[in-house]
């Protein structure tokens, strides 16, 4: 069997057991869940137990299994990265019962995150356990975590683009296929024992586009990415201010944090947990726009405390959370103010949650598919198309980093992203064409005529059956010395083949031609007979600034 | 580092050791979400419980919140949707009813119940051609139990929505319909002529009355529904008829009694009864032509101008000898009065035998 089939195999075993994994990881939450709710009784246990638990498990990643601390975003990255696809197996465990703890007594933060980290943890494992070669095992890690976000959300395709957009950050054939097929794994396995609902109904969606609804959807876009950017910067500024009372402390802030949730759970139970009820009522037009504003506002603050002071948990659920909320008041807000007769708030809500996924995490496609998928109406793209897009140039322009790059950065780690590497693009032919001109032969030409046209030059090029030879001005003086210049050219045999390049292909597809011939021909793709140019040495050099910079 | 200790397991083993993972999560996930879904099912039946206690005792704020646990619980399970967007109506809480109950038509299109809620829910918010349309929706639906009473109900929920309306000729048309699908329903078919006279359609009440009574011969409700429809319809004789059947049935019935009276009584007074002799046909004449001229002199001032030459008429002594000319004569004085009374001296009171007869000379009818 290849390494590539191996990979194939595997991933479904990946998906398959991420699948079982992340079954058992949100029936345990759901169930202590319950227990916690039927235990608060009373107003002090309310508070108590999301402190409690939000520090028990803090202390769990810190002393008995730091494997598992921090965003398994991170961690999956810099396992790609960084560690060559090695998650310890002790992490999946570790946020498994972390997170439990967490979320379960009603941290305000979601299990996605968590999820993703397991799907990771279980693929760097597997793949261990199999000996997959290096490249393999540092793809291997993404295969899991799409697995994993696919599990939690119950959305394959959601799973597979977040990877790809956030954790892989290019869109690699060799592990498109992988991903896709743990993650189709891992959601057949969920529904098979959860059902296939998602998480949350979307009521029955009304689109409408007109021109004062697309104007809506623009200042919504814009909301979002504001209201992206104070979630983005408070989570910066909570984690930088408590990161020392964390470590010298460890438990307390968590604590805090935890009874805070609680307090403002006693107000509105609704901000507790993940919120995905909350967020169904909401889609159920349960709340005025008051009021989603208000739980939109304390759920920005409790989560921001929670995941700042370092309580295990993830940010999806309450991001998503937020666009809810977000889109829902901005919705229920332009009727009122805006002179809309109505707005069709369903379309609102989803856009949001669109708009401020985009906004914090960057991940604008993710986002709009992720919409796409919840409400299972192809219809929704184009408003979650425009919110997402306009949250994500405001966030951008007021924080230009991401939530995950400021985790990333305050974990230690310097990790690429899809939008730096859409910044820092490989280099193409194209770009260092232009500066080298050989002397073309027809092929008609005799020795001496050939001879005469190279000239000075160190040799021509001649095409001859579609491939491209190079003629050296020496075997052609040789052969007129031997008093055959008047000998066609097209009879002579000895010229030298060379490999040619398209203007399309990375400038490293000619570098390593380059090894074995002076010059590369760039050729068209209709016409390979169709010279475009030639790349040298000196050529790519001059592409990557090289000279510039001796200079 | 920890990641380059030697993997120790041989092929085989390797597979075992992915086979008895898969096993035992298999076994954990199947027991933790049985362990689950029992407690969904529990949880949500103690809140729909809770739910349908609370809106039994007029307490609609905590059925909601209870309901609402319930659909949390058991996403999958439409019935507590639709009990949610039920306890929703009963608060008006139309836009957040009409959500949950598309979302269980969305699964279940057929929904008689659901169909029917969503009927409330855009009747609530004045949205009346989707109210019909869901209407008509929870009367082809499918409903557990009872399907032709929902049925039923659903139609009489439509036709007051169409009532309210103003839309006369559809109740009409509804009520016929509901009459006719079932023939054999005594309530259906009395509640239909009901409203079929209540909507000014005493004809179409009196034939179905009459369409039930072969049917329900001893149903005293259908004879005096009879008896009322008649009377309406200025059918002195056949209401007084109807009536009397209706109290041979049920003596203590005081309405039917009261119509009777008053069937008699006008039939009494009104000349164009059928099978009077013309001594008696104008003596009657005569009699409402003395009762006419003293009712128009009581009301002279709320008289058209062109009133003056039908009370002229009216003073003139009466012919000696009565012949058919003269009598045709009269009666013809007499309708023309009576026209005059029911449109300007207020002759409203139907329950007044001799307004009634005034109506019935006025508008010419012909038992």
């Amino acid at each position: 069997m290849s390494d590539a089939q191996r990979i194939l195999l595997l991933s479904v075993v990946v998906g398959v057991v991420t699948g079982l994994v992340i079954v058992c990881f949100h029936v345990a939450i759901e169930l202590l869940a319950w227990q916690v709710l039927d235990a608060e009784t009373n107003p002090f246990l309310r508070v108590l137990l999301p402190a409690l638990g939000a520090a028990a498990a803090a202390l769990l990643v810190r002393y008995l299994l730091p494997a598992s601390r921090g965003s398994g975003i991170v961690h999956t990255k810099s396992a790609l990265f960084v560690s060559n696809g090695y998650i310890p197996a002790s992490a999946v465990p570790g946020k498994f019962a972390a997170c439990w703890l967490s979320i379960g007594t009603g941290t305000p933060l979601g299990p996605e995150d968590p999820s993703l980290l397991m799907g990771a943890g279980i693929a760097s494992t597997v793949g261990r356990l199999f000996e997959l070669p290096r490249r393999a095992m540092r793809l291997v890690a993404p295969i899991g975590a799409a697995a994993g976000i696919a599990a939690a959300f119950n959305t394959p395709i959601t799973g597979v683009l977040f990877v790809m957009e956030e954790v892989v950050a290019a869109w690699d054939a060799a592990v498109l296929g992988s991903i896709v097929l743990a993650s189709v794994s891992a959601v057949v396995v969920t529904r098979m024992f959860l059902g296939d609902a998602p998480l949350f109904r979307v009521p029955e969606l009304e689109v409408v586009l007109d021109p004062a609804v697309l104007l809506g959807l623009a200042a919504l876009g814009v909301a979002a990415g504001l209201f992206a950017t104070i979630y983005v910067q408070g989570v910066a500024i909570i984690r930088q201010r408590t990161g020392q009372y964390i470590h010298r402390w460890p438990g307390v802030a968590p604590a805090a944090a935890g009874a805070l949730a609680g307090l403002a759970g006693l107000w509105l139970p609704e901000v507790l947990g993940p919120g995905y009820a909350a967020m169904d009522a909401a889609l159920h037009r349960q709340y005025p726009w008051q009021e989603m504003a208000v739980l939109g506002g304390v759920k920005l603050v409790v989560a921001a405390l929670a995941f700042g002071a370092g309580v295990p948990g993830g940010l999806f659920a309450p991001t998503l959370f937020l666009g809810v909320m977000v889109g829902g008041t901005v919705g229920g807000l332009l009727p009122e103010f805006a002179g809309f007769a109505s707005a069709p708030l369903v379309m609102f809500i989803l856009a949001g949650m669109a708009g401020v996924f985009a906004g914090v995490f960057r991940a604008p496609m993710t986002a709009i598919f992720m919409v796409f998928e919840v409400s299972g109406s192809s219809a929704i793209i184009v408003p979650a198309m425009i919110t997402a897009t306009l949250a994500l140039l405001v966030a951008r322009t007021f924080h230009p980093r991401s939530l995950l790059d400021l985790v990333a950065d305050e974990e230690g780690a310097v990790l690429t992203s899809a939008r730096q590497q859409r910044e820092d693009e490989p280099l193409r032919i194209e770009e260092a064409l232009g500066r080298t001109t050989l002397p073309v032969l027809t092929g008609h030409e005799t020795i001496g005529e050939a001879r005469d046209r190279v000239g000075a030059a160190a040799f021509g090029l001649l095409c001859r059956d579609g491939r491209w030879l190079a003629v050296p001005r020496e075997s052609l003086e040789e052969a007129s010395a031997a008093e055959r210049a008047s000998e066609p050219l097209a009879l002579h045999e000895g010229w030298i083949p060379l490999a040619v390049a398209h203007l399309d292909e990375p400038l490293d597809v000619a570098l390593r031609r380059l090894a074995g011939q002076p010059v590369v021909p760039v050729v068209s793709r209709l016409a390979p007979a169709t010279l475009e140019g030639l790349v040298t040495v000196p050529d790519v050099h001059a592409a990557y600034g090289i000279r510039a910079a001796s200079d | 580092m920890a990641h380059r200790v030697r993997n120790t397991f041989r092929p085989a083993g390797r597979v075992l050791v992915i086979v008895l993972s898969l096993a035992a999560l298999w076994v954990a996930a199947t027991r933790l979400t049985r362990a689950y879904h029992d407690g969904q099912e529990q949880r949500a039946a103690a809140a729909a419980g809770e739910g349908r206690a609370a809106l039994a005792a007029g307490r609609p704020a905590v059925a909601v919140r209870a309901f609402r646990e319930a659909a949390v619980l058991q996403p999958e399970e439409p019935s507590h949707r639709l009990a949610l967007a039920e306890a929703l109506l009963t608060r008006q809480q139309w836009p957040e009813a009409e959500r949950y109950l598309l979302d269980v038509l969305r699964v279940d299109a057929a929904n008689g119940a659901a169909n029917l809620a969503l009927a409330r829910a855009y009747r609530g918010q004045g949205r009346r051609p989707e109210a019909e349309a869901r209407y008509y929706q929870a009367i082809h639906g499918r409903w557990p139990g009872d399907a032709a009473a929902a049925r039923i109900d659903s139609r009489l929920e439509l036709i007051d929505l169409l009532a309210a309306a103003a839309d006369r000729e559809r109740v009409r048309t509804e009520l016929l319909q509901l009459a006719s699908a079932y023939p054999g329903n005594l309530d259906v078919g009395l509640q239909a002529a009901r409203t079929l006279l209540d909507q000014q359609f005493p004809g179409d009440a009196a034939r179905l009355y009459q369409e039930l009574l072969p049917r329900f011969p001893s149903e005293a409700p259908v004879l005096a529904g009879l008896a009322e429809a008649e009377l309406v319809r200025h059918r002195y004789t056949q209401a007084a008829a109807a009536a009397r059947r209706a109290l041979a049935l049920a003596p203590n019935d005081a309405a039917t009694a009261a119509r009777l009276t008053l069937a008699t009584t006008v039939a009494g007074l009104d000349p164009n009864q059928p099978r009077l002799s013309a001594r008696e046909r104008a003596t009657r004449t005569r009699r409402l032509l003395d009762l006419v001229r003293d009712r128009l002199g009581a009301c002279q001032a709320a008289l058209p101008p062109e009133a003056a030459a039908v009370r002229a008429a009216l003073g003139e002594p009466r012919a000696r000898v009565i012949t058919s000319e003269t009598l045709d004569a009269e009666s013809a004085l007499l309708e023309s009065a009576a026209r005059l009374v029911v449109a300007h001296c207020g002759s409203a009171d139907l329950s007044q035998p001799l307004d009634l007869a005034f109506r019935a000379v006025a508008e010419g009818t012909t038992p």
